[in-house]
């Protein structure tokens, strides 16, 4: 890469700390802090933009591009399920998780496990499960920042990848003080304008996309069809399946994903920001698949396919441009990164240390949990990343297909299905990780033609369903749980338009008042 | 005569004949009326919080408010408050410690604090108890059913249950 790749790369750098800086100056005023600790008075565009830009990460641009470059328009049915899962998310189990969180004081996705289906096995399975996989999935952002860094500055990769784990330790540990919402929301413009530019370079180089799809159509007609180059996958539809069900329903399973909902005020506003993040993503979402089906036509002989973007920016942008997509991929990498640590150092210490071995602990020592784990998690990820690194896409779709199979009926019955209980729960986070794991690593893909994350998925919610319903007698839901369940599900007869408006955050309170008030009533 | 009490209150920005407006614009046509007054308990702290940031030490003074029956913390917007006498009956009492409450607001302020500027850091909470303080929330009747309206925000909720 050129001098004038790495001027722009650093000169997008100095206009985000300086973004930084502002707001920092400005957030001496109350939007800033408002953002920071209730979600306040930040409109339904900046949430959505803002949320995207860190649920968006490195395999978007080496996973996703490195797909579409080996499997041709196969690709797109990842993206097809990526295009809807947020919405699909919100609307399923977004209010009533945000009820129910509030009704019973839950401040993380896995304290919400645990006081939904109460039992410190249900706390410590789901908390050290998260906290590997998203270890896990931090990764695979090590190895794209390692990558983008080596292409950016020609360094070798072992020092590439030594300088970006660094840089993602010190944007978590201090850095994060930068990427609020003013800079995630600059962050997301660049995003989709690098990869948009991207696409239409290529398009632009290639005359089109009726010539390049005519171009591939002569390289290998297969690299049209839904099935995959050389009809791989061909009448696979347990694997089609899998790849939709992954990036759609998937996210329903996900911890670090529907904390999201625990935060969420008003549904007015959830649904603005859905609508703006559903155009943002069909916008955003397709365009590295593609960018990666193009450039085999444009880079054909790669070594490595999941450097396709990075390659293609190289190869057909103004060395300033490269610089900025550079510097915005990167950006995106990065806060990935450090939402993953922090969600894993945040369990770590939360749910497990304080939960489980030090229920006094002061907030220096809690501090000091998630610091070393973090630090473990970066030094343990540089040795395998150096050493014999798996693919980025590989990483997320393991990492994914195991929280997804084993996560997804726990929180989906929680606010939907009053008989799932503690025992079913448990099996079922138990049954659902070990299949998809087992899935993948037991050779049963090939042997079944059948998706991790499908067959993990119809397991853990089979066994959801039978285990539940068999121990009802002796494990009942509690009462109490069973109280927050109703509260959470009527939502009294009153006009719809109200209904839209109304402030969640006030749940408990009108909870409280109304059991105190019947309460009243039935002394007198 | 009405019994009366005197508390510390948030002052209330919406008043009985401004409840009755709101919900008279938002449910046209809707039978609506003003119920009661209910004056809710909380627990109420100033936080001093404080960390190294990259731009030097970053600091923000904020309320927490503790509600004194659920015992769920959160911050909020400054107010102004102020010692009124108010009808004993309308007053719902706290059943929360308030150790349980120091620690919970200490424990809401750590992790909204790490969550928000997205980062592992110790932060230096002080917090200073202010004691409780009571905030007042309109009870609604609307058609058949009943909602819940804050004093301050004007913000609303459904009641699952007839209250009252």
């Amino acid at each position: 890469m050129s001098g004038t790749v790495i001027f722009f790369l650093v000169l997008y750098y100095v206009v985000v700390l300086a973004i930084g800086y502002w707001a920092m100056k400005k957030g001496a005023g109350d939007d800033l802090e408002g953002y920071l600790l209730g979600g306040r008075k930040v409109g339904p565009m900046a949430t959505a933009l803002t949320l995207q830009s860190t649920s968006m990460s490195g395999y978007m641009f080496l996973g996703a591009g490195g797909l579409g470059y080996m499997q041709g328009y196969w690709a797109l049915w990842y993206a097809a399920g990526d295009v809807g899962g947020g919405v699909l998310n919100m609307s399923v189990i977004g209010r009533r998780m945000r009820k129910l969180s509030q009704i019973m004081g839950a401040l993380t996705a896995i304290e919400y496990l645990e006081k939904r289906y109460p039992s410190p096995a249900i706390r410590l399975f789901a908390g050290t499960l998260t906290v590997f996989l998203l270890g896990f999935y931090a990764l695979a952002q090590f190895i794209a920042g390692g990558k983008g860094m080596a292409l950016v500055t020609g360094m070798p990769y072992p020092a590439a990848l030594a300088i970006a784990v660094a840089v993602i330790l010190v944007y978590t540990f201090m850095g994060g003080y930068l990427a609020v919402a003013y800079t995630d929301f600059f962050q997301s413009l660049v995003m989709l304008t690098g990869v948009l530019w991207i696409v239409i370079a290529c398009l632009h180089e290639l005359g089109g996309l009726t010539a390049a799809n005519e171009a591939l159509g002569a390289l290998d007609p297969t690299l049209l069809s839904v099935w995959g180059r050389g009809l791989g996958f061909q009448g696979q539809w347990g694997i089609v399946a899998g790849a939709l069900l992954i990036f759609s329903v998937g996210y329903m399973g996900w911890p670090h994903v529907v904390t999201r909902h625990m935060a969420m005020t008003r549904p007015g506003t959830a649904r603005k920001a859905g609508m703006w993040a559903t155009l943002w993503n069909l916008l955003f979402v397709p365009t590295p698949y593609l960018v990666g089906i193009l450039a085999i036509l444009i880079l054909p002989e790669l070594d490595d396919p999941e450097m396709a973007i990075f390659e293609v920016a190289g190869a057909l942008l103004p060395a300033a441009v490269t610089g900025l997509v550079m510097a915005a991929i990167m950006a995106a990498i990065m806060s990935t990164a450090d939402s993953l640590l922090l969600q894993t150092g945040s369990i770590a210490a939360r749910d497990l240390y304080e939960r489980f071995i030090n229920p006094h602990a002061t907030e220096k020592q809690m501090v000091w949990v998630s610091r070393s784990l973090v630090t473990l998690i970066a030094v343990v990820g540089y040795a395998v990343a150096l050493v014999e690194p798996p693919t980025v896409f590989s990483i997320v779709i393991f990492a994914t297909s195991v929280l997804g199979s084993a996560f997804l009926p726990a929180y989906l019955c929680a606010v939907w299905w009053k008989k799932a209980n503690t025992p079913g729960a448990l099996t079922s986070m138990v049954i659902g990780a070990l299949v998809a794991f087992t899935w993948e690593y037991g050779g049963h893909v090939e042997a079944t033609r059948i998706h991790p994350m499908l067959a993990g998925l119809v397991c853990s919610s089979i066994t959801m369903f039978v285990v539940s319903l068999l121990t009802q007698k002796i494990a009942p839901v509690p009462p109490q749980v069973l109280e927050a369940m109703d509260e959470t599900a009527e939502v009294g007869p009153i006009p719809p338009a109200m209904l839209a408006a109304a402030d969640f955050s006030l749940a408990p309170t009108a909870g409280a008042i109304g059991r105190m008030l019947n309460a009243e009533r039935r002394d007198d | 005569m009405t019994d009366r009490i005197e508390l510390e209150v948030i002052e209330p920005g919406i008043d009985q004949v401004a409840v009755g407006d709101i919900a008279a614009r938002l449910a046209p046509g809707s039978d609506a009326s003003v119920q009661r007054g209910l004056w809710y308990p909380y627990f109420r702290f100033d936080a001093d919080c404080s960390a190294r940031a990259l731009f030097g030490r970053r600091g923000m003074q904020l309320n927490c408010l503790v509600d004194g029956l659920t015992g769920l913390a959160a911050t909020a917007p400054s107010f102004c408050s102020t010692r009124d006498a108010v009808p004993r009956a309308d007053v719902l009492p706290a059943s929360l410690m308030p150790d349980a409450a120091l620690l919970a607001a200490r424990r809401y302020l750590a992790t909204s604090l790490g969550r928000g500027f997205r980062t592992i850091a110790d932060f230096d909470i002080r917090l200073a108890d202010r004691g409780t303080i009571h905030k007042l929330y309109w009870l609604v009747a609307i058609d058949d059913g009943q909602v819940l309206v804050d004093s301050l925000t004007g913000g609303w909720i459904p009641m699952t249950a007839r209250a009252a």
